[in-house]
């Protein structure tokens, strides 16, 4: 196994870390203080844990891990998201009960591009209504079977988007 | 002699006096050590203990002197047995000062009557979290009504799964749940099995599956179940199969079955 090492990149307003090789309790104190940092700094609003070249993590620092959620959900940002394309490691996480904290993703991210890409979780119910009923019209103009499948659904999310829906 | 001569000399008894300083200090340390391995030794149950017709069995080996393992076994009410097995995050003497907070709290609480497992891991939780003491337990923590063999238990993240030694199966106890101590607000679940017949419940700590062979946690559980159906899960046969001199145990490693008698 690798020597255990830490990784982090601020872009825009993500924060990027990622551990390298076996990363264990001697870790655990400079893990600490970077959290401290970034959950002072007001500009980020999101977090990537990348795991795609982390070989095994002790208990301390899943506990860490586990702070960067709890700490984000109590400052009202998106839960953080978890890439592990490791099927072990992602078991691990799983569970340590981690899918209901973290968006736990399989593969790992490779350009800067797609750092940026990735998407935040935001918008009013509007929007995200907006949102689902385009995807469905996409959807149902894909083929035939499709049309058929989504018909009703996008005929009471339209009727939902109307101002007398009693949701609204 | 020379004047350089006379540093050399001067240095090396500098040297031998400040290794001899460090020699005491570690003897010193060693010492305390020691002594608080000694008092967590006994926070544990009497090994072999029969209670209420279930006998405990247990091995516990810490990697160092202190372990961030535990167990208890008691009856905190007639016809009421309530048992655990916990593994706190990290090692050493921090965790096994947690081990024994742990204990004091359940005890305290099995006492005032809270006997759900799952209610007693969320209030564990609810303190271990405002204590800000930054360490999470894995734990698996029940407790059997005698009469009706009904065992309730609830699982908080720990591994490897325990085992249900029945006449003719080994299986996995149903059930999933969060550590204790990380997430505030964590729900737990009571689950509820029968106690098999002459069975036995096996528990260990996940130090286990790294003295097993296979590559993987999942290969390793399975390992484990095999091996524990092969030996009936007795603790010694256990401990013989699993030991192995030339590398010594690199966790703590904790082996508890509960048998029916």
């Amino acid at each position: 196994m690798h020597t255990g090492k830490l990784l982090s990149a601020k872009s825009q307003h993500t924060f990027i870390l990622k551990l390298v090789g076996d990363v264990r309790l001697t870790l655990c104190c400079t893990l600490d203080k970077l959290l401290e940092r970034i959950f002072a700094d007001k500009e980020i609003n999101s977090f990537i844990i990348d795991l795609s070249q982390t070989e095994n993590l002790d208990s301390t620092t899943l506990g860490l891990l586990a702070k960067i959620a709890v700490q984000a959900s109590s400052n009202g940002l998106a839960q953080p998201s978890i890439i592990s394309p490791n099927q072990d490691i992602t078991l691990l996480l799983e569970s340590m009960g981690f899918r209901q904290y973290f968006i736990l993703l399989k593969q790992p991210l490779t350009t800067s591009q797609e750092l940026h890409e990735v998407p935040q979780l935001a918008g009013s119910e509007e929007h995200i209504k907006a949102q689902v009923l385009d995807a469905h019209l996409t959807l149902m103009s894909m083929n035939e079977r499709n049309k058929e499948v989504f018909k009703s659904v996008v005929q009471a999310l339209e009727e939902c988007s109307e101002p007398d829906c009693p949701e609204n | 002699m020379s004047k350089p001569e006379q540093d050399v000399a001067l240095d090396y008894q500098q040297l031998v006096e400040e290794n001899a300083e460090l020699k005491r200090s570690l003897e010193a340390l060693e010492q305390d050590q020691l002594a608080a391995y000694q008092m967590q030794h006994r926070l544990l149950p009497t090994n072999l203990t029969l209670v209420e017709g279930f006998r405990l069995n247990y091995l516990l080996q810490p990697a160092l002197h202190l372990s961030g393992d535990f167990l208890d076994f008691w009856s905190p009410q007639p016809n009421k047995l309530v048992f655990y097995i916990a593994d706190v995050s990290g090692s050493g003497s921090a965790s096994a000062l947690v081990t024994i907070l742990l204990r004091y709290l359940l005890k305290k609480y099995t006492s005032q009557g809270e006997l759900s497992p799952a209610e007693l891991c969320a209030r564990v939780n609810k303190e271990l979290l405002a204590s800000g003491l930054e360490k999470h337990i894995t734990l698996v923590l029940g407790c059997l009504d005698i009469p009706t063999k009904k065992l309730n238990y609830t699982l908080a993240a720990h591994l490897p799964v325990p085992l249900i030694v029945g006449e003719n199966e080994v299986k996995e106890l149903e059930g999933e749940g969060l550590p204790v101590g990380l997430f505030p607000g964590a729900a737990y679940k009571d689950y509820t099995c029968t106690f098999p017949e002459q069975g036995k419940l096996c528990m260990a700590s996940d130090g286990v599956l790294e003295v097993l062979p296979g590559q993987g946690l999942q290969a390793r559980q399975q390992e484990w179940q095999q091996l524990v159906a092969a030996t009936g899960g007795d603790v010694e046969t256990l401990l013989q199969r699993l030991a192995n001199p030339q590398v010594g145990w690199p966790d703590d490693v904790t082996l508890m079955t509960l048998s029916g008698c």
